[in-house]
């Protein structure tokens, strides 16, 4: 059953300048432009046009890369992204229109990367919904833009990032809500993980120009709290299996996309312990 | 036959003093009540037996079965068969309970460990606990209301099953119907394993399930006055104020004196 669910999802594969698996149906359009040099951008461009859902699985070297997506009117498109890019520069743009829905659900190693990221909403009622889970084993910084262009628009991002090794991250997340644009819901949480002794940083904006607006910000940095850890261990869990149990469930929450769950479990036993 | 003694035990938490001189022992088949007003360090005395290191331990000592377990990691005191369970159990994000649960029960079997068995006790003991199967996929208290967190509690005693249950308010959060549920189960559990209990409660409802023979007062960080059931009654007649003014134109020990008199 669950081996159906995977091999029935739509996909895209691209290693290099090469799409190396291609299962779209006609409603999604996308383009491929190879970087023809290191000065050159990389680019993918895709467009869903009817609710789908999609898996993009990016590995490369190139320097530069850019990723465009648009969610057309009324369309619900839920994104699985895999990043799996070393010492680039990426930037994503999400554009949403009128009473567009947009998942990303996101999964990351990053050795070494720089990341932007810009999400218009601009049609009424078009909502984005974020979520990354991130192991962060290099230096990493993420740069994220959020701009509700239009009324009654909304915006979850939740990053949950895991800092091991050699892991440091920055993250920059700013939300922009302009004046008259009445009824937006601007969410952010930023919790960074890390066990390691570098120095992780979060940069939690809020816009906000508009008086009838909700927006809510949470940022952490540090390790799992005392209380979960004293609560596992009473039940004779050691320290070691009370940390794994907590970085599973931090780096699994709301991800139901079972290849996910493959590559995070995947990736969790391949650097921790 | 098992015991937990605590002797003498002075604890701090920044810089103030919780437990003064505190000493308590419970054998295995024993039933003891600890009551008290708010503050005076009922919940940090199932804390610190259970090791959390949020505490310091100034001075005393606690065994188990005469073995020094003041200076034990959390883990290795669960091993040795005691089991907390708490006032306000955390919810954890992302932790499915059937993967905690699991986790749990495997870490105290290790090799013996059997899924099957498993699943079909886990089953039968939420059905006896009139919990919800579908509870179970999701994540550990997440979305619980105050008695269902509560009798994930009881489950997780079941699952364990230690000799020495420390139970810290465990009825508050509890309509009628589950802290019946909850009192009975504790009380099968403990006829059934003889295991020892040390029950922290405000309220006479919970030891109507659960019978004490032994009921202490606390106050001030130590046990002013103990007694048997009855004991119950007079603090629900007269109230804690009454032995605190006791205790102050007495003194502890005097008090203790009187309670046998009385």
């Amino acid at each position: 059953m669950q081996l159906g669910n995977l091999l029935k999802m739509n996909r895209i594969k691209v290693i290099e300048n090469e799409i190396v698996e291609l299962k779209i149906p006609k409603k999604i359009s996308f383009s491929l432009k190879p970087s023809e040099n290191e000065f050159d951008i990389a680019s993918l461009e895709i467009c869903c046009s009817k609710d789908c859902d999609l898996e993009l699985d990016l590995t490369s070297n190139a320097k530069k890369i850019r990723i465009k997506i648009l969610v057309e009117k009324n369309v619900t498109f839920n994104l699985y992204l895999y990043q799996r890019l070393e010492n680039s520069k990426v930037q994503y743009n999400y554009d949403v229109l009128e009473n567009g829905i947009l998942h990303v659900f996101k999964f990351q190693k990053v050795p070494v990367g720089k990341e932007m990221m810009a999400v218009h909403l601009l049609g009424e009622n078009a909502q984005f919904d974020y979520q990354l889970k991130d192991m962060c084993i290099g230096k990493e910084t993420l740069d994220y833009y959020v701009y509700h262009d239009e009324k009654n628009t909304s915006s979850n991002i939740k990053n949950n990032i895991f800092s091991i090794k050699g892991g440091k991250s920055t993250i920059q997340v700013s939300t922009f809500v302009p004046k008259g644009k009445k009824g937006c819901v601007a969410n952010q949480s930023n919790r960074i993980i890390s066990l390691n002794e570098k120095k992780n940083e979060i940069r939690p904006n809020l816009y906000i120009d508009e008086y009838d607006v909700i927006a809510n910000h949470s940022a952490l940095i540090g390790k799992f709290s005392s209380e979960e850890m004293f609560y596992l261990q009473s039940r004779g869990i050691s320290k070691m299996e009370a940390t794994k149990l907590l970085l599973n469930g931090f780096l699994l929450s709301d991800i139901s996309n079972k290849r996910m769950q493959k590559e995070i479990i995947h990736a969790i036993k391949d650097e921790w312990r | 036959m098992h015991t937990l003694e605590i002797m003498d035990l002075t604890v701090t938490v920044e810089g103030k003093t919780i437990l003064s001189n505190f000493s308590l022992t419970i054998n295995s088949g024993e039933i003891h009540a600890i009551m008290g007003p708010n503050g005076t360090g009922k919940s940090t005395l199932t804390k610190v037996i259970m090791g959390d290191d949020s505490y310091v331990i100034e001075n005393g000592k606690i065994l188990y079965d005469k073995k020094d377990i003041t200076k034990l990691p959390v883990d290795e005191r669960a091993h040795l068969g005691i089991f907390l369970g708490m006032q306000s159990p955390i919810a954890i994000e992302g932790v499915t309970n059937a993967d905690f649960l699991r986790t749990i029960v495997s870490s105290k079997e290790k090799t013996k460990f059997k899924l099957f068995p498993f699943i079909k006790e886990l089953e039968g003991t939420i059905e006896k606990l009139g919990m919800e199967q579908e509870m179970i996929n999701r994540g550990v208290n997440q979305g619980f209301s105050g008695g269902e967190r509560k009798k994930n509690e009881i489950l997780q005693m079941y699952l364990l099953k230690p000799s020495m249950v420390l139970l810290d308010e465990i009825d508050s959060g509890l309509d009628v119907d589950s802290l019946k549920i909850v009192g009975e189960n504790v009380t099968e559990y403990q006829k059934n394993s003889n295991c020892g209990v040390l029950l922290i409660t405000h309220y006479r409802r919970l030891l109507e399930y659960i019978k004490p023979e032994y009921v202490h007062i606390m106050m001030n960080g130590r046990i002013v006055k103990s007694g048997d059931f009855s004991l119950v009654d007079y603090i629900e007649k007269n109230g804690y104020e009454k032995i605190e003014k006791k205790k102050i134109e007495l003194g502890t020990c005097a008090v203790r004196e009187l309670t046998k008199n009385e």
